[in-house]
């Protein structure tokens, strides 16, 4: 992967993209101070395909707010690139495996990374997914409210549609690896930029309700929940030595 | 001749009129400290710093309804502009047939 660093110094690419930030005029007292703020841009990321037209996008209300390298970079590839550092646990049973990992090593304050939960199922299984009619037990993951943590709605994967003559329905079904992922961004409430004291650790808790079935079988409905102890990066001051 | 009273009325009025106007403009991005008591230091997503946050650095939208550019499925436009070793880049040459991540930054320099 090769990079360049362009400046736009005068904002004319910023501008060309239709993005300069019309909350601060060329008149703000900054600019008497010789500071500009002026020109800066809504910051945001684009990821293209390899034509250069635009597969996704992240912008963000708040310029705080960003996408982590591993969000980003495993929308770029089209595929979740699991690391085996990344912090992972995982949850077994005969005919699941479940884990749970984030897409980065640390998470970092106000930047969204994917928490994703994969499951694993033998051959021969499946789960269902929405829509679903009555009395079919869909696959959910739900991260209760954690202090400190923004959840995003959770992305889960497209179905297959599958006939089941027997019971004269057609029901949507997951099988082999399934991938939900969660966007989570620890936000003031876990480091606030104006405390000494910052954590090192966040655990989220991670529950899942999943109902596995054979062609002719259906398991009990389980719900399980994984803790998930997820380092948190140090909150870099300007100015201050990057830590080693 | 016009009272304080007046003055201070008509001037309201006016300052009513001047907001009403504002947001029905279309395209106008609304700043997220207009709802924040002024001179305070915590944002609406509770980062505290100690700047107030009518400063022109730390505004930003009330809403997610602000320019973002070219969509989903548009093809970014062509640009060219110096890289870090100082060599103009245009950018579509430069990516040639590969994917790319383009990232806009506040600034540089502070």
């Amino acid at each position: 992967m090769t990079y360049n660093l362009f400046s736009d110094a005068d904002s004319a690419v910023i501008r060309e993209f239709g993005i300069l930030n019309t909350l601060i005029s060329p008149d703000d007292p900054e600019q008497a101070a010789g500071r500009s703020f002026y020109g800066v841009p809504f910051p945001g990321v684009y990821v293209t395909d390899e034509n250069g037209v635009v597969t996704e996008k992240f912008f963000h209300r708040h310029y705080a707010t960003r996408e982590s390298a591993g969000a980003i970079r495993d929308s770029a590839l089209g595929e979740i690139l699991a690391r085996h550092e990344v912090p992972a646990i995982e949850l077994g049973t005969d005919q699941v495996a479940i884990s749970a990992f984030l897409s980065d090593e640390t998470l970092k304050f106000e930047t969204q990374s994917t928490l994703y939960v994969r499951f694993e199922l033998e051959d021969g299984l499946h789960m269902y997914g929405r829509p679903l009619p009555d009395g079919y037990i869909s696959t959910e993951v739900t991260i209760s409210d954690t202090p400190g943590l923004r959840v995003g709605s959770a992305r889960y994967p497209t179905t297959a549609p599958r006939e089941f003559p027997e019971l004269g329905v057609t029901l949507n079904v997951y099988e082999r690896v399934v991938d939900v992922a969660v966007p989570v961004t620890p936000n003031a409430e876990l480091f606030n930029p104006g405390n000494r004291d910052q954590p090192e650790e966040l655990v989220v808790p991670v529950s899942v309700l999943f109902q596995v079935c054979s062609e002719t079988i259906c398991y009990t409905p389980r719900t399980e929940t994984l803790s998930l102890a997820l380092p948190v990066g140090p909150l870099l001051r300007p100015g201050a030595p990057r830590p080693r | 001749m016009m009272t304080y009273r007046n003055v201070l009325t008509t001037m309201i009025a006016l300052l009513l009129v001047a907001v009403a106007a504002a947001a029905q403009t279309p395209g106008t991005v609304q700043p997220a400290h207009e709802s924040l008591e002024p001179g305070t230091r915590t944002d609406d997503l509770g980062i505290t710093i100690g700047i107030p946050v009518e400063h022109p650095g730390r505004r930003y939208p009330a809403s997610r309804e602000f320019p973002t550019g070219p969509e989903i499925g548009e093809r970014l436009p062509e640009f060219s502009l110096a890289n870090q070793e100082g060599r103009l880049i245009d950018y579509h040459e430069d990516r040639g047939d590969s994917k790319s991540i383009v990232v806009f930054y506040r600034s540089a320099v502070w």
